[in-house]
């Protein structure tokens, strides 16, 4: 459904994004996960079409929505798609809602511009989404304003304003990061749910690794603008690769570990400014050898739909790095 | 042993917005808690926001005025202590709180930033003995010495995070409260430190108090976990203990695990966590309890245990049951 090409980004002479390769097809959720300042967000604005917006453009590559080509698509027919076909949910519930507007008319919205219900039967399809949300009292809350509700129903009716224009593809952008952990499960369970009744493609972006085993079928590593690792959930898991990955699934606690075995990775993701040459995660890798330093990594496939960007990648797996 | 820390019973109401007649309506953070902390313990505080958990600590560190109970440190009573009383016992307890970016000046230097306990508690530092104290607190949370001169803006998150603790640490204090310490840090930066915490631990026989909502964190580092709903503690358990109180249980399976063979997809928690405006007379948990009866809703269990589990449910098996 949508296929990403060799994306790079370039705000003047830099690039945030420099060669992003990965696909989502028809029901299936993906995971785009890295540290902060790897570039996933980016590459959900490369998506929805908003770089111009904040200063940037595409230099390279292509982006493929249902064979559509979208680098090259002017405003007014993007306009058209964001918010119809493929639609954004955001972290902050606060900055896609507007204060002032009762919420349920927010969600018409969605429905009278890519759908063109009238405001009547927009009101009423509202009023289903929001029940579906499992909105209780839904025709109550459709004439609340943002700042009555929590912050659980307030991320419920932002999925629901995404949902409003009946989309195929969702780029969830870190959708629970602000919530309780209970909160979370539960708005997590309910995009699962709704990916596989409506049969939508679902990019969920997120730092967390426990929510993208708990809720994706596959994952995209990102690093420094660059995937490097990419494969079905349980591959990543069980026989993840690339050192990146390893490290990343190595800095969480799970039950019965030892004092002194979270691993950490040791320095900072590099600045866009100044970038290691070769592969970009050289200087933090505790595998890193000489050839690292000069030569950036091709993507190479290690098992059926599982590839990966590392010089070394050939070497045993498994191995704690 | 003596405990470092006991609290007894300890509550606060902050008073909230003048009702229409006058009738001001109160707002309950905390109630009712009570607990000992070891030497050498790390005890976890965990729930959801709006819990009561930060105002707990913020209590023990006398930012706010205790409005019931009773608060010892190493023996005294600290619950009422005038702000000149409290000075020198806060050499003893410190806090370290979320947002590195906010509990640094940014306009000093570390090097300031981290003399600055000695100032406000008036030890004359020589020249030569504020350099060595300086490099003596970078060591310990293992910063560069040369980053004395920097400004915060210089630091990346976790590099704040360290000069935050190593602040806490600067007048050798027994207790540290953490808020959340972890929270805005990324994991790879998070797990650093942990580690550090571990280590400090160790190497300087500090007690922690520490906040998150973050369970596998939590049971990464902990020796005892504390549970809260609605200003009241639900459970108190082992590290590695099964949770009784049906809200301890309902937290563990909304975590998620990073494991994609242990898929936990049902959640059978519904709704979210009450007002402190609006405590209800029985359980606090009854409206989203699966197991709620209707002595949950008339009654409010007590916490009962042995000194190491405790739970406070009608409905969980009697704690001598478990070996």
């Amino acid at each position: 459904m949508l296929t990403v090409d060799d994306l790079e980004i370039g705000f003047s002479t830099l690039h945030p994004l420099a060669g992003v390769d990965f696909s989502v097809a028809r029901g299936e959720i993906l995971g785009l996960v890295g540290e902060s300042g790897s570039g996933k967000s980016m590459t959900a604005m490369s998506v929805m079409g908003l770089l111009p917006l904040i200063g940037g453009r595409v230099t390279r590559g292509s982006i493929r929505f249902e064979g559509e080509e979208l680098t090259t698509l002017d405003e007014a027919r993007y306009r058209r798609l964001r918010g119809g076909r493929i639609a954004l949910i955001t972290q902050n519930p606060m900055t896609s809602l507007d204060p002032m507007v009762r919420v349920g008319p927010q969600i018409d919205q969605g429905a009278r511009l890519h759908l063109g219900l009238d405001a009547r039967a927009a009101r009423i399809r509202t009023v289903e989404l929001m029940a579906r949300m499992r909105i209780p009292d839904a025709a109550r809350v459709y004439d609340l304003h943002p700042h009555q509700l929590s912050g659980g129903l307030r991320q419920r009716i932002v999925i629901a304003m995404a949902l409003a224009g009946d989309p195929e593809l969702l780029i969830a952008d870190e959708p629970t990061t602000a919530l309780d952990v209970i909160v979370q499960a539960q708005i997590v369970q309910l995009l699962v749910e709704l990916v596989r009744e409506r049969d939508l493609a679902l990019m969920l972006i997120t730092h967390d690794m426990g929510l993208v085993a708990q809720a994706c079928d596959r994952v995209a590593v990102m690093y420094s603008g660059r995937i490097v690792e990419s494969g079905p959930v349980a591959a990543i898991f069980e026989d993840p690769r690339h050192p990146y990955t390893r490290a990343l699934i190595g800095c969480i606690p799970r039950p019965g570990m030892a004092e002194g075995t979270l691993a950490g990775i040791p320095g900072t993701v590099p600045s866009i400014a100044d970038l290691p040459s070769g592969c970009r995660f050289h200087p933090r890798c505790p595998m890193a050898v000489a050839a690292c330093r000069d030569r950036v990594p091709q993507t190479v496939a290690v098992a059926a739909d599982h590839g990966v960007a590392c010089l070394l990648a050939g070497a045993a797996s498994g191995d704690a790095p | 042993m003596t405990p470092i820390l006991s609290v007894e019973n300890l509550g606060h109401t902050f008073p909230g917005p003048a009702g229409w007649f006058g009738a001001r309506k109160r707002f309950r953070a905390v109630g009712e808690v009570d607990f000992e902390l070891h030497p050498g313990e790390i005890l976890g505080v965990v729930g959801e926001s709006g819990c009561g958990k930060s105002t707990l600590a913020r209590l023990i560190m006398r930012l706010y005025e205790p409005t019931d109970g009773t608060i010892r440190f190493e023996g005294t009573d600290i619950t009422h202590l005038s702000r000149r009383a409290l000075q020198p016992l806060r050499r003893r307890f410190q806090m370290v709180f979320q947002d590195p970016y906010s509990s640094i000046d940014p306009r000093q230097t570390i090097a300031e930033a981290l003399t600055e306990p000695f100032e406000v508690q008036g030890v004359g530092l020589s020249a030569a003995a504020r350099r060595a104290e300086i490099e003596r607190l970078l060591a310990l949370v293992a910063l560069d010495p040369a980053m004395a001169g920097s400004h915060p803006h210089h630091l990346s998150g976790g590099q704040k995070q360290r000069v935050g603790i190593a602040r806490a640490l600067a007048l050798g204090p027994r207790l540290i409260a953490f808020d959340e310490p972890t929270a805005s840090l990324d994991v790879s930066v998070q797990a650093q430190v942990v580690e550090l915490l571990l280590r400090l631990r160790r190497e300087l026989d500090l007690t922690y108090l520490f906040i998150s909502h973050d369970l596998a964190l939590v049971d990464y580092l902990c020796d005892r976990v504390m549970v809260m709903y609605l200003g009241r503690v639900v459970e108190i358990l082992p590290r590695g203990a099964p949770p009784r109180h049906p809200y301890t249980q309902a937290l563990l399976a909304a975590a998620f695990a990073p494991d994609p063979k242990v898929r936990r997809h049902i959640v059978r928690i519904t709704g979210e966590i009450p007002s402190g405006y609006d405590v209800p007379t029985g359980c606090a948990f009854a409206a989203r309890c699966p197991l709620v009866e209707d002595t949950c809703r008339a009654i409010r269990p007590a916490l009962v245990g042995d000194g190491h589990h405790a739970v406070a449910c009608h409905l969980a098996p009697p704690i001598a049951s478990e070996s």
